[in-house]
């Protein structure tokens, strides 16, 4: 199933953005240097959108015991 | 052969009769450390004078005929990532300089209940959240990289300090230094060791295990560490089977699962040949090999680095608000990048994972272990930025690292990693069986099979 969603594009202005929401404070420097990874993290993570998930429950906590 | 030399069978066969002081096997084990410490650096603290003084007290105590089992006497390290009462237990990281935790984690009081001999803090890379371990080198070729996050633990084995050093796992960090040094490491089952005094990294999937140099050392330290702890609330009320009495059954009629995808692709050549010639030799042991795919390939990265990045930011969160310059600047990164992650992405996460774990169920039904690369590689340089592959794809070195390793944690699944062979540089080769919750004993079984059919477990680089 391919998801109908757009992967992300996330730019410099953004992370501005998303690091005063988070109460992170970066200087534009450290902004440049996080953009490349935070671009690879959501490129992984806009994967996941392609699994129809329906009614799954999210395995937060689990025990593995055999039943 | 130096005592330090022995394996751990010998050493702890040897100390049992009085053959051996367990004072003679630590002060080898000393000199050693100090001897490979200078260039390798595996351990961030050293604590000779207690491991002497523990030497001779299990030196008394078996002469006296009070034997504890099969650690009793025997050194080893601890990862710095655990607490060690009255030690400086840091992990590795200068935001906790001089941190001295005043009571032991689980694990570590297991050990010195069963007469385990400390004798220190081994390098991590700093709080767990990395697979290099810069402080550290790789005994096989200290221009390479030993791996991480476990890399003191891997290094002072496999530079013969050591038989046994505990390590921990949330993306790898006990089988990726295990593949890159050539030693063995298990990682049990999620819920099947406490993690109550190891510093988290990401609550649900960090697991608690050890490095060894054999697979009997693997065996015998999981029956020490191993067991419910109340306090830890992910740990599972379960009986702890005797993990030596199967470990010689052999494999014969064993089912054996082959990735026909993932585990083969973007793997380098020596790897791939040497992970393929171990399941030969387990079917020539009378072992069956089928096909098997593995599910979710393309968001196995998604679903651990979602779920990781998140759990450590929020651990973190406080801290790194406070502390920013004393953090390294890789995990200083990750941990920032990681306060972006959507909590409706941490969740999918989470529902990605289930479907996962539901889908490994089921593919164990039809296979007993699935055996596949530890490693898509052997040790990199410590300057690796990206890999290239034939095919022209460039992968960035921490997704490499990671790549083949964190399904085990995201599942719960026990998994070891034991090396298969050497490349064509003479560097270590890891592979992995993958087995069903609960059953390490079938995957040391397997494991076993293949360390007495070769000459690759076990071996110690050339000081």
């Amino acid at each position: 199933m391919t998801s109908s969603k757009p992967t992300r594009q996330i730019d410099a202005a953004a992370l501005e953005r998303l690091a005063r929401v988070a109460r992170l404070p970066l200087t534009r420097d450290e902004q440049g240097e996080l953009l490349p990874l935070l671009q690879a993290a959501y490129g992984l993570i806009d994967r996941l959108d392609e699994v129809p998930l329906g009614e799954t429950f999210p395995a937060g906590a689990f025990d593995l015991r055999p039943r | 052969m130096q005592p330090c030399e022995l394996s751990f069978s010998e050493a702890s066969a040897a100390l049992k009769a009085g053959k051996l002081s367990p004072v003679e096997l630590t002060d080898s084990c000393l000199a050693r450390l100090e001897a490979v410490q200078p260039t390798l650096a595996p351990f961030a603290h050293v604590t000779a004078d207690a491991a002497r003084r523990a030497a001779k007290a299990a030196e008394k105590e078996i002469a006296a005929g009070r034997w504890r089992g099969p650690l009793h006497g025997i050194p080893l390290g601890i990862k710095d990532i655990y607490d060690t009462g009255g030690v400086p237990s840091t992990s590795s990281s200068q935001v906790r300089a001089g941190r001295v935790p005043e009571r032991d984690a689980v694990v570590v009081a297991r050990l010195r209940q069963a007469g385990a001999v400390l004798l220190g803090q081994t390098h991590t890379h700093e709080f767990a959240y990395g697979g290099v371990t810069p402080t550290t080198h790789n005994p096989w070729n200290p221009a390479r990289i030993v791996g991480g996050s476990s890399g003191g633990s891997a290094a002072a084995i496999a530079a013969g300090v050591c038989t046994i050093a505990t390590g921990t796992d949330t993306a790898g960090s006990i089988r990726i230094p295990s593949a890159f040094c050539g030693t063995v490491g298990l990682k049990s089952t999620y819920g099947r060791v406490s993690r109550r005094g190891v510093t988290p990294l990401a609550w649900s999937l960090d697991h608690a295990g050890a490095l060894t140099r054999n697979v009997g050392d693997s065996a015998a330290v999981l029956q020490v560490i191993a067991g419910y702890d109340a306090e830890d609330p992910a740990s599972v009320d379960l009986p702890v089977p005797d993990y030596g009495a199967t470990l010689d059954a052999g494999v014969k009629g064993l089912r054996i699962g082959v990735p026909e995808n993932y585990y083969f692709d973007h793997v380098a050549e020596d790897v791939a040949a040497a992970v393929r010639k171990a399941i030969d030799v387990l079917r020539d042991a009378g072992a069956l090999t089928r096909a098997v795919a593995i599910p979710y390939p393309d968001q196995i990265l998604g679903t651990e680095w979602a779920i990781m990045m998140a759990e450590a930011s929020a651990y973190h969160q406080e801290s790194l608000r406070a502390s920013a310059p004393l953090y390294q600047p890789d995990v200083r990164a990750l941990l920032r990048v990681g306060e972006f992650i959507l909590a409706t992405d941490y969740i999918k996460a989470l529902r990605v994972r289930q479907r996962m774990r539901k889908a490994w169920e089921a593919l164990l039904a039809d296979v007993d272990v699935v055996i596949a690369p530890t490693m898509p590689i052997t040790a990199p340089a410590p300057d690796t930025q990206t890999i290239t592959w034939p095919d022209g794809t460039e992968e960035l070195i921490v997704m490499t690292l990671t790549r083949f390793t964190c399904q085990a944690d995201l599942t719960g699944l026990p998994t070891m990693s034991l090396p298969a062979g050497f490349d064509r540089d003479g560097l270590p080769i890891g592979m992995q069986i993958i087995g069903r919750a609960f059953d390490e004993q079938t995957v040391l079984r397997a494991g076993r099979s293949f360390e007495k059919a070769t000459d690759s477990v076990g071996r110690i680089a050339a000081p």
